[in-house]
């Protein structure tokens, strides 16, 4: 089961990288948790410095830009 | 699908030249590139059709500045590297105060990275102070609320808005950081270590462009709709406001207090302040109540506030919001007492 947690505060470019995920996951066919982090307190205390950005198993993967489709695929691939 | 990006690239440049063009042209001409509408007496019309001729003439008078800039807001975005650029205010010295001022303009667009970027400058060593002077530069002086100062109302009073932002901004986050309550916060969050991509993806300058396209599009997406129904319900004011109510209460030193106090609660969306003020000025508010309205109120956002509550807890948010209101107001007497006009 991978973790892949999305942070962001519900702007636009927030929820954008959380569907590019879900459908990376979908596309992809793995067992994955997409879950959407939006305290500020608990950002901070992961060094998160930047919105949006995304976590895979507790790795920052981007930070600051939504990442494609194709790129969270690869992300994810490498991992399993 | 690359000679489509090669198109994108290209239609995003053209976009932000034509619209510096729209911007600058008229300055250098004396008049505007395309014909404006305008609506004579405004309260004459029907009040169902007064939010649409208020807003036929803004849009046909500033589209050209609405353009160019989104589409500025959409490079800055793509274009400018956030996290290289806030290490270097990342040491606790005057030096950070500066350069965390001075940076925090174009280093948020988009309000979602807004409070990261200020825990991470404090998490990177700076300390509250420079992370304060960020959070409160960013609103009041981004790019967008000065041009459109400078475009509605006057150059001189987009200056003010700048320098006064810019002062303010480095006073209180020098203040702030001062009192024993924020350096407990601060020792809180000393251990803390940004988080770093294993990867850093680079992009080439096409697709850089291609992203700044696609960022103006959300910005648009965004603060539009809002602006909209902002602005129409402004169209009301300027057309009903009794000129003598605000002749009476929004001048001299009681207009400069009430302009820096009533811009907080009232919370306009982003850029919708800039309009409030142009009606208000029309119905005979002075200058400097305007100043201190177009200072406080983005500055000392309830959003923003609310946000960093979570990080650095009431006591620091109340410090700075207090002090926000009490030096947008000295700068409104300043303005009154060495400037005056538009």
């Amino acid at each position: 089961m991978v973790k892949i947690e999305v942070f962001g505060v519900g702007c636009p470019k927030c929820k954008k990288t959380e569907e590019n995920c879900k459908q990376a996951v979908k596309e992809l066919g793995i067992k994955a948790e997409v879950t959407h982090v939006y305290d500020q307190l608990e950002m901070l205390k992961r060094g998160i410095t930047d919105n949006p950005s995304v976590m895979i198993d507790g790795k920052l993967v981007v930070s600051g830009r939504v990442p494609e489709v194709q790129e969270i695929k690869k992300w994810l691939s490498v991992r399993k | 699908m690359s000679s489509r990006n090669t198109a994108l690239a290209v239609l995003a440049w053209v976009l932000f030249f034509f619209g510096l063009f729209t911007v600058v042209y008229p300055r250098v001409a004396g008049t505007p590139l395309f014909p404006v509408y305008n609506y004579g007496n405004l309260s004459s019309y029907n009040p169902v059709l007064i939010p649409f001729v208020y807003l036929a003439n803004y849009l046909t008078r500033a589209w050209g500045a609405f353009l160019f800039a989104f589409m500025l807001g959409g490079i800055i975005e793509a274009f400018i590297p956030r996290q290289k650029m806030t290490n270097y205010f990342s040491s606790r010295s005057a030096k950070s105060y500066f350069l965390a001022a001075l940076f925090a303009p174009v280093l948020t667009v988009c309000s979602c990275a807004m409070i990261p970027i200020f825990g991470g400058i404090i998490a990177i060593g700076a300390g509250i102070g420079p992370a304060l002077t960020f959070l409160l530069m960013a609103p009041a002086a981004n790019f967008l609320a000065i041009l459109f100062t400078s475009e509605l109302i006057s150059p001189l009073m987009a200056a003010a808005r700048f320098g006064f932002s810019f002062v303010i901004a480095i006073l209180i986050g020098f203040i702030v950081a001062k009192t024993p309550w924020a350096r407990a916060v601060e020792e809180k969050f000393a251990k803390i270590s940004a988080a770093k991509a294993a990867e850093v993806v680079k992009m080439d300058f096409r697709e850089k462009s291609v992203n700044s396209l696609r960022d103006a599009y959300v910005l648009v997406r965004t603060i539009l709709p809002y602006l909209l129904i902002g602005v129409a319900a402004v169209s009301f004011i300027d057309a009903y406001m009794p000129r003598d109510v605000v002749g009476a209460y929004l001048t001299g030193a009681q207009g400069v207090i009430l302009g820096a106090v009533i811009g907080v609660p009232l919370y306009t969306p982003t850029l919708v302040e800039v309009f409030l003020t142009k009606a208000l000025l029309n119905a005979g508010m002075a200058p400097s109540a305007a100043l201190a309205f177009l200072l406080g109120g983005p500055m000392i956002s309830i959003p923003s506030m609310i946000g960093v509550s979570r990080i650095i807890g009431w006591k620091t948010v109340l410090t700075y919001a207090l002090l926000g209101v009490l030096w947008a107001a000295v700068a409104g007497f300043i303005y009154m007492t060495f400037i005056g006009g538009l």
